[in-house]
């Protein structure tokens, strides 16, 4: 019956091993908070960004970031139209040019938030049909959004504009008098 | 009403495909082939002893390419032993049993082949005309062992048994986890059904039986040796008898849910009667099932010659074991063309030439065979090959003095060989 | 229209601006081009590069296991520009065809159609307007998608090895470096927020940006987005944006709440038909 015993010792053999074989190879940190390996938390905690937030950009463009911060576009983050901070800057060393849309660009990028007449938008939100707006307004079609509205501070022309037409009222109505 | 069809971005083809099919196809194919086994071997049904040995060794050939379609699967096959070392038990994940539940049913299959040919082993060791490299694997085998005494036959008998016994347990857990796996994710409403352990344990019992039937007849007509008409009877009353609460049990889990009528039903509804209709209702049902579980009843209640018998008996094993095959595509591909976004559903068709394609499961649903004609090499698959068996076969409840009487005869047989 | 009634206002300074309207805006122009200037030329030395850099790789936050982290969808405040679609894309690297995180656009008509589309996951926002709809819109809005940080999660429960898992401060994160890749939380959840990235072959899905959580700093997709719709941060912190919606009268629904998932994603303004 020696080749029960002999049986019995290959089962208990491999049972050892698979025991040893966790003790080993179970990796160093686990079990610490629970099943898994507690380690992961801060090598995933300590992957890099890419986006900075406006606060970055301050660091160095604080003119336009203040401009922003006074008009309509205030809510908006500087990398969402400029791409990404890490594109940017790494290692404390300038690596690139950001991302600046020109010409159609610029439309296509105002647009992506303000076209009209897409479902889904909240109706209060403002929203323009880029032909008819150029057609009320007499513009040329060739031109871009940014002739007109600054793209930090959207309505910066137009209020300046407008007081400014205020103020030649005012000047034509006291020559008047 | 959904006139549009949405799928998430993410949820746009099934990720568990052929591989995953196949997967719970062949462990099926292993408990079923089993349960046979043991039948004879527990049970003691003596008209299943002629395919006793085979399903065993059926068993492991198939219970050896178990985890081919796993590994072909995974993102990370090299860390595959992770489900040993690290498994997931407080969630728990019922994945996380595979690789124990596996391991403890492969030893056990592995020593109960061990113990139920040591004897057999012994004396083919012995026999001058085995080839060398056949006595080279005996001795490993046979773990040093020349005992072939009447008592060391009853101990490893008793083992057998004992082994057997446990298997059957052990079989159905190996088969019953692998539908908990589907049966317990509730994201899938095709899948999250109670009953799908017992399905599953079921459509595999009737694929192992299926499949045994389908190799015994034809090996033995290929061979021409004996065939046991009564093993044939027998193996399709056991089809048949399995078959019904198989085939009952998944229209009822079906009928249950479509009766309560809940909003996961309608879209199982959408889904058995758009992608999976000709799949499930045509294939699956109406022809691989129905056709069966006529023609195997009629075998079991009515008296039909040997002929008839072994015809039709081929034919409806050949269907069942499709049938099965169909059921884990139904299951598996199914519940995840049903999109989680509730609006359609996903596309898959195989691919021949993809890394889990249609030639990849090809080859690990043959490799099984091959392992089993080289394992028909190293282990005889029929009982009636084996002298020592039949001249033992009634000594099971016999008591010691006839025991020693036999041990002359013993030596006989050794003299004769 | 002002500015429209503004210039064709013939009884102020008409002239100046008949003659040469187009000068007159160019002016303006000028003024913007000057301010655009200081935008591109660089101001700062290699002090402040440095200073920035230092930000980003250093200052990890101890974990706050008191905090409960929670993220607010204002569905009545999307616009759909996926502004925070390509920034989740950027921060993580997410392969082409892959989504952390997504916008849906909802159309409803008078007849109850639903119909829903998000091309491209949304990341070139929704411009076109769908052409497939006849009836009348009744209903319509975005609504953005990501990982729900269910607080029990079918996600961990299934995973075989441990690799997918709670972190103390609540967030649901994957060990890539433990992941075997089996997909089987790609099955378990309901959202189909997850997916096995195509580049590492283990499972990836949204972390709310744990690794800028812990620097400080909010999600990448928060803080992209213009209008406020994504919010999050600690519900516990009485002064947080979020603890403040959770206790006003808004009504704040979760997804597939009869899966008992308990997710911590919390939906303002979601309809019925959002699933």
């Amino acid at each position: 019956m020696r080749h029960i015993v002999k049986s019995l010792l290959i089962v208990l053999g491999i049972v050892a091993t698979i025991f040893l074989g966790r003790h080993f190879l179970t990796p160093d940190s686990w079990g610490k908070y629970g099943h898994y390996r507690a380690d992961y938390i801060d090598e995933e905690a300590n992957r890099s960004i890419n986006y900075g937030e406006n606060d970055s950009c301050l660091k160095c463009h604080s003119e336009v970031v203040d401009m922003l911060k006074h008009g309509e576009h205030k809510t908006l983050s500087c990398e969402v139209c400029h791409s990404p901070l890490s594109e940017h800057i790494a290692d404390g060393k300038k690596i690139g040019s950001m991302k600046v849309p020109t010409g159609n660009e610029i439309d296509k990028t105002c647009l992506n938030c303000h076209q009209k007449n897409v479902a889904g938008r909240p109706h209060k939100f403002p929203m323009i049909d880029k032909n008819e707006h150029y057609k009320m307004l007499e513009i040329r079609a060739d031109h871009n959004c940014n002739q007109c509205h600054t793209v930090h501070y959207p309505k910066e022309n137009i209020n300046k504009a407008k007081s400014l037409s205020r103020n030649l009222r005012e000047a034509v109505d006291n020559e008047a008098k | 009403m959904d006139i549009a069809e949405f799928l998430f971005p993410n949820d746009t083809h099934p990720h568990w495909t052929l591989m995953i099919v196949i997967y719970p196809y062949i462990t099926g194919l292993v408990a079923g082939a089993f349960i046979v086994s043991s039948t004879y071997h527990v049970f003691k049904v003596e008209a299943l002893k002629p395919v006793a040995r085979f399903s065993l060794i059926f068993a492991f050939a198939f219970f050896a390419f178990a985890t081919a379609p796993l590994l072909t699967h995974l993102g990370h096959p090299e860390r595959a032993l992770n489900m040993l070392f690290t498994p997931n038990f407080s969630g728990p994940s019922m994945m996380a049993g595979f690789g124990y539940i596996y391991l403890t049913y492969g030893l056990l299959l592995i020593f109960e082949i061990l113990f139920v040919y040591r004897i057999p082993m012994i004396e083919m060791l012995e026999n001058k005309n085995t080839p060398k490299w056949r006595v080279l694997i005996y001795k490993i085998l046979t773990l040093g062992s020349r005992d072939k005494s009447p008592d060391s036959y009853h101990m490893d008998h008793k083992v057998a048994v004992f082994l057997g016994g446990l298997g059957i347990p052990l079989a159905s857990m190996l088969h019953g986890y692998v539908g908990f796996i589907f049966g317990g994710v509730k994201a899938v409403s095709w899948w999250f059904t109670p009953l799908m352990p017992v399905i599953f344990l079921l459509s595999a019992s009737v694929s192992g039986i299926a499949g045994i039937i389908l190799l015994y007849v034809l090996i033995k007509k290929w061979t021409k040796t004996h065939l046991d008409m009564m093993t044939v009877r027998a193996l399709v009353k056991l089809l048949w008898t399995f078959l019904i609460f198989d085939f009952v049990l998944e229209m009822l889990e079906i009928g249950v849910h479509a009766y309560g009528g809940t909003e996961h039903w309608h879209h199982i509804h959408e889904l058995l009667s758009g992608p999976l209709f000709y799949t499930f209702w045509i294939g699956q049902v109406l022809i691989l099932t129905a056709i069966p579980f006529v023609v195997l009843g009629f075998l079991t209640l009515l008296k039909f010659s040997d002929r008839v018998v072994l015809t039709l008996g081929m034919i409806s094993s050949l269907m069942l074991v499709f049938q099965v095959l169909f059921m884990r595509w139904n299951v598996v591909v199914g519940g995840q063309i049903l999109a989680k976004s509730e609006r359609g559903f996903l596309e898959y068709h195989p691919l021949w030439f993809e890394k889990e394609g249609i030639l990849t499961t090809i080859i690990i649903l043959s490799a099984p065979f091959i392992f089993l004609w080289i394992l028909g090499k190293i282990f005889p698959l029929w009982n009636d090959d084996d002298n020592y068996e039949i001249k033992h076969q009634n000594d099971h409840f016999d008591n010691k003095i006839h025991i020693k009487h036999e041990k002359n005869d013993l030596i006989d047989t050794k003299s004769i060989n | 229209m002002k500015l429209n009634n503004f210039l064709n206002n013939k009884n102020i300074t008409q002239d100046v601006i008949d003659l040469d309207r187009r000068g007159f805006i160019n002016k303006f122009l000028e003024g913007t081009v000057a301010g655009s200037l200081f935008v591109v030329v660089p101001m700062g030395a290699g002090d402040i590069f440095h200073e920035l850099a230092e930000d980003h790789e250093k200052n990890l936050l101890a974990m706050n296991p008191d905090a409960k982290y929670v993220f607010i969808v204002d569905i009545t405040q999307c616009i759909g520009c996926g502004s925070c679609c390509v920034a989740d894309k950027k921060e993580n690297n997410v392969p082409d065809g892959q989504y952390r995180t997504w916008v849906e656009r909802y159309v409803i008509d008078m007849l109850e159609n639903v119909y829903v589309d998000s091309p491209n996951g949304g990341l070139n926002g929704f411009n076109e307007q769908r052409t497939d709809i006849e009836n009348e819109i009744r209903d319509s809005f975005f609504v953005p998608k990501l990982c729900n940080h269910c607080e029990d999660a079918p996600c961990i429960q299934v995973c075989p090895v441990g690799a997918t898992f709670t972190t103390p401060d609540g967030f649901v994160i994957v060990d890539g470096t433990h992941c075997v890749g089996c997909g089987y939380c790609l099955q378990a959840c309901p959202y189909g927020v997850r997916f096995i990235n195509e580049k590492t072959h283990t499972a990836d899905k949204c972390t709310w940006c744990y690794h800028r959580v812990r620097k400080g700093k909010l999600p990448a997709c928060v803080n992209a987005c213009p209008t406020g719709a994504r919010k999050f941060g600690d519900a516990n912190d009485r002064n947080s944006e979020v603890s403040k919606i959770l206790h006003s009268p808004a009504i704040l629904t979760v997804l597939k709440k009869d899966l008992g998932t308990a997710p911590a994603l919390f939906y303002i303004g979601k309809r019925e038909e959002v699933v």
